[in-house]
């Protein structure tokens, strides 16, 4: 018998016999909490301040850009670990970050060289993303891994910034995933990453402090329309 | 799991000394418990959550066998290999094989009380690989030799100098360095492990049928790193830990994150759904998913089947009024508090563990704070019956309970005990505001640690004989 055929035929073997209060026969819909009475931008926004994240809001597009621009000049960025331009909601960036001389690397890893790929990756400074959806209740952003969008760039660099358009935003992490399609989009990518707020830990004396391991700086950049 | 030599008494006396410890704990322990009423207190539907969160844990366990069978499925279509352990022989085993078949030589954690279960790092370094804890409290504890002594908070029995002093030993940072340089010496070492690693191994709080995806939380970031810079990713998951759909994942990381930490939700949730595909950026070429049973479909049978419930949040040690005074060590199982005394006899046997039942005062406030409503005293009650039919009980207790059980069942000895015992009272010395502070041995057992009410001088029935006439 393999240990799997075993397994399973303990467990019903014992459940014939288990006492499980509260077992009802089909599990009802989740409560659902009443709506907010703030725009769904503005609870995000001190949800994330209240993670110690930091949140920018800009007009549109052009707006993100031009702030973008001037925060990496103002850094003297050189290097920026990041998801494709095609995956970033702001229109003309890679021209404008080219003119200042800023080279957008994927974070990209092969088979055959992996380990030197990270090495390489590894001190690039600043990530710079897109986020494919917001939860406002908890100022959480969602990125989905793909072949445009690679995970390292929201877990290696000191700073993240991310690129959220206002309208992708939802009450919550059960509103998000209620949204039709989700369970099948999160399903075909094979990383779905839900971050609140920069990396962080208490282990030392129970005392907060950022950048354990992931960014010790996470920035939103909130575009409004 | 290993039980320990020593009998909890003992080891609740060295706790007890240790003033240092408790005023650590109580401040710790305050911090976690406010943490939790605050958060709840910020979500208008938290106690309804509560109520689902349980429904969902109750009617997943009863259909536990149908929803494992669907994980493995989607997980096995998603590309993902999954393994079967009974016992934590076996799965040690499985992650050896794996790291052999890989050419496997060095290997980071992120945190897993069911590798702690397992003893895995043991078989691992013993096969000659290097294994790197990478949960900064984990990491301490590894470096030191120590022991988790909270399931979420493994090292809140260290102090920060006992910190400084051990990374000045390993790290180089000055004794009088402060957090944040500690965290940073950790960071710069951890993130080298990170680089260079073949294998990343993590638990994971959830993993889910409907999508066959490995749920992994962390606030650090180390889960995200062990789960995708090296090439193979292996994921222990206790077989009890699933949840049928995601939705239902969602509403289980929402009372999980309120109750461990007082966090709305952890810093980082990942939904690890397979290796990399072909045209993917990054992430691991191979991922196995290891379900253990280990003692599982032990405790799924009969009167403790509701503790599989559980999702490991930590808020029933936070409270318990034991907990805080001893901390996580004289309990000596990798599970401490009032969830480690049920899971631990109930995976292991009583044998070993028969104390556990006994180091709680039952009061109630871990059911109370439990985000499933785990009724921890029913159990703790029911394996303490049991450890008394077993015989586990010392002689003196058996002796005494069978006896007064004698004379309760014959009126006129009973009669007769509670006069004599009414007079006695009066010559005997050992008391202080009205109780009994002290009796002779044997039942010296019991004023040791608590007083002893004084009797009536009056008795019950006596009373009730004058009312009925
Ligand atoms: S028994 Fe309840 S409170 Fe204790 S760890 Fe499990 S889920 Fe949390």
């Amino acid at each position: 018998m393999t240990s799997r055929t075993k397994i399973l035929s303990r467990i019903r073997h014992a459940l014939a016999d288990a006492y499980l209060p509260d077992a009802a026969a089909t599990i009802p819909p989740p409560p659902s909490p009443p709506p907010f009475a703030a725009a769904l931008i503005d609870v995000f926004e001190q949800a994330l301040i209240a993670v110690q994240g930091q949140v920018t809001r800009v007009e549109n597009q052009e707006a993100a850009r031009d702030w973008l621009v001037n925060e990496f000049q103002k850094q003297g960025v050189q290097k920026i670990l990041g998801w494709n331009f095609t995956q970033l909601p702001v229109a003309n960036l890679a021209a404008s970050l080219q003119a200042l001389g800023i080279e957008l690397i994927p974070a990209r890893l092969s088979t055959a060289t992996r380990q030197a790929d990270l090495a390489a990756l590894a001190d690039i400074p600043v990530g710079l993303t897109g986020a494919d959806a917001g939860l406002a209740r908890t100022g959480s952003i969602v990125l989905y891994a793909s072949n445009e969008q690679g995970r390292l760039a929201s877990l290696l660099p000191e700073v993240h910034y991310a690129l959220l358009p206002a309208d992708r935003i939802y009450a919550d992490l059960a509103a998000w995933l209620a949204v039709p399609g989700v369970g099948e989009r999160a399903r075909h990518s094979s990383n779905t990453v839900i971050i609140t707020g920069p990396s962080r830990s208490a282990d030392i004396a129970q005392t907060l402090t950022l950048g354990a391991h992931g960014p010790k700086r996470l920035h939103v950049l909130l575009i409004e329309t | 799991m290993q039980a320990p030599t020593t009998s909890f008494a003992q080891r609740a006396q060295i706790a007890l000394q240790d003033t240092g410890l408790q005023e650590a704990l109580g401040r710790a322990m305050d911090h976690f418990v406010h943490g939790r009423q605050d958060a709840f207190a910020a979500l208008p539907h938290g106690e309804a959550l509560r109520d689902h969160a349980r429904t969902i844990r109750a009617n997943t366990i009863a259909h536990l066998d149908e929803h494992l069978i669907r994980f493995e499925r989607n997980a096995q279509a998603n590309g993902s290999s999954i393994h079967w352990a009974t016992d934590a022989a076996e799965a040690r085993q499985i992650v050896l094989k794996i790291a052999r078949e890989a050419g496997v030589q060095r290997i980071v954690k992120s945190k897993s009380m069911l590798s702690e279960e397992i003893e895995l790092n043991r078989v691992l370094e013993r096969a000659g690989l290097d294994v790197l804890e990478t949960d900064l409290g984990e990491y301490i504890v590894q470096l030191a030799h120590d022991h988790p002594s909270h399931i979420i908070a493994p090292v809140v029995h260290w102090r920060l100098e006992d910190v400084a002093r051990l990374f000045h030993k390993h790290l180089g940072t000055p004794l009088d360095a402060d957090i944040p340089s500690l965290q940073a010496a950790a960071r710069r070492r951890l993130r080298q492990g990170f680089l260079q690693a073949d294998m990343g191994i993590s638990g994971g709080n959830l993993v889910v049928a409907e999508t066959g995806t490995v749920i992994l939380v962390t606030n650090e970031g180390n889960g995200r790193l062990v789960t995708t810079t090296p090439r193979i990713h292996v994921a222990l998951v206790g077989i009890e830990r699933i949840a049928p759909t995601l939705a239902d994942a969602g509403t289980l990381l929402q009372v999980l994150a309120r109750s461990a930490t007082g966090q709305a939700l952890s810093v980082y949730t990942s939904f690890i759904t397979g290796p990399r595909r072909q045209a993917d950026e990054d992430g691991p070429e191979q991922v196995h998913i290891v379900l253990i049973d280990n003692g599982r479909t032990r405790a799924l049978q009969g009167e403790l089947a509701e503790i599989l419930y559980c999702i490991r949040c930590g808020a029933c040690l936070n409270v318990c009024p034991v907990y805080r005074n001893l901390g996580g060590h004289a309990y000596g199982s990798v599970y401490p508090g009032p969830i480690g005394s049920i899971v631990t006899p109930a995976y292991d046997g009583l044998g070993p563990w028969h104390e556990l039942p006994q180091a709680s005062t039952l009061c109630g406030a871990c059911t109370e704070a439990c985000p499933v409503r785990i009724d921890i005293p029913r159990m703790l009650l029911k394996l303490r019956a049991d450890s008394i039919a077993a015989g586990d009980a010392p002689a003196w207790l058996q002796t005494g309970i069978r006896l007064y059980g004698w004379a309760a069942t014959h009126p006129r000895v009973f009669r007769l005990a509670s006069k004599l015992g009414t007079q006695l009272q009066r010559l005997w010395p050992g008391k202080a505001q009205g109780w009994t502070r002290r009796l002779p041995p044997p039942l010296s057992a019991w004023t040791d640690s608590r007083a002893f009410p004084p009797l009536a001088r009056r008795s019950f029935s006596e009373r009730w004989q004058e009312r009925k006439t």
